[in-house]
């Protein structure tokens, strides 16, 4: 597994900080961690790591376009000419809008086994008074979380169409306590829980699973 | 711009004005915006201001469906 993740400003901060314990839960379940992070992002560094660790499955958290993953300056990294990279893997990009251009493409014409991500902008709801601890924000923590379900139950070993069905139940179960919430923020989350979670879809085999 | 389109700006803008002032929404690589930042960014179409209409107006949407099924 390779997980692909950076931190230079709020929401890519926030991402970094969930993928820990996906990555504590992949070495539970005894899969080999490569991570690739910050300055490190690139296409070249991706390829190598690629061509050694042979990955059945990438996770990208990071900012994304329709067309394009972006490295820690914001400048693509991965675009539709690049998108074999994902070849023979599952990929799970939480980013903005990557699953309507790239992830098909990646899918149609690169070899890509399946391709799951955000078709429309990602949304990360906060409190301004808690942005240092992503992982106790009771605002950040329903959207994040429900997002970690994809990869989570892909590592527990579910098929692409289960671990995307999963999420949304996530979503679904976080939503209804959301509406019932005394929280004077959550209808923040709420909304953007539930567009996340319309947006989240994939490209691909429903069957396959991680190798 | 059709009256349906500054009738949705107007809702957005209210909807937004009611929420907590110390709220703040990411949206993808534009960054973060606190309320009153949003409020601003709707009532000029920028792409921000574009994206949270579209969000608030999917939220409308469907929470009557959902609140039907509670």
């Amino acid at each position: 597994m390779i997980v692909i993740r950076m931190n230079h400003d709020l929401q890519t901060g926030d991402l970094y900080a969930f993928t820990v314990p996906v990555i504590k839960l992949a070495e539970q379940k005894g899969y080999t961690v490569t991570i690739l992070e910050n300055e490190e992002v690139s296409e070249t560094n991706l390829r190598k790591r690629i061509r050694t660790r042979r990955p059945s499955f990438i996770f990208f958290n990071g900012h994304g376009s329709a067309e394009a993953l972006y490295d820690a300056h914001l400048k693509e990294f991965i675009n539709l000419k690049s998108a074999d990279v994902f070849k023979d893997t599952i990929t799970f990009t939480r980013a903005c809008d990557a699953l309507s251009k790239l992830g098909r493409e990646a899918v149609k014409k690169y070899g890509c086994i399946a391709f799951i991500g955000y078709k429309k902008k990602f949304f990360i709801a906060r409190a301004n008074n808690t942005t240092c601890k992503p992982l106790q924000d009771p605002i950040i923590q329903p959207i994040l979380e429900s997002s970690n379900v994809v990869a989570n139950e892909l590592l527990k070993g579910k098929t692409v169409e289960e671990a995307v069905f999963a999420s949304r139940k996530a979503s679904a179960d976080q939503i209804l306590k959301l509406i019932y919430s005394k929280e004077p923020l959550a209808v923040a989350s709420l909304q953007a829980l539930m567009y996340n979670d319309m947006s989240l879809d994939f490209e691909g085999e429903a069957e396959s699973k991680l190798r | 711009m059709s009256e349906e389109f500054e009738y949705l700006k107007q809702l957005v803008k209210e909807r937004l004005a009611a929420m907590p002032p110390n709220v703040s929404f990411s949206i993808g690589d534009y960054g973060d915006f606190s309320r009153d930042e949003l409020i601003k960014e709707v009532e000029k179409e920028t792409e921000v201001g574009k994206a949270m209409i579209d969000m608030q107006v999917h939220f409308i949407r469907q929470m009557p469906k959902i609140l039907s099924k509670v």
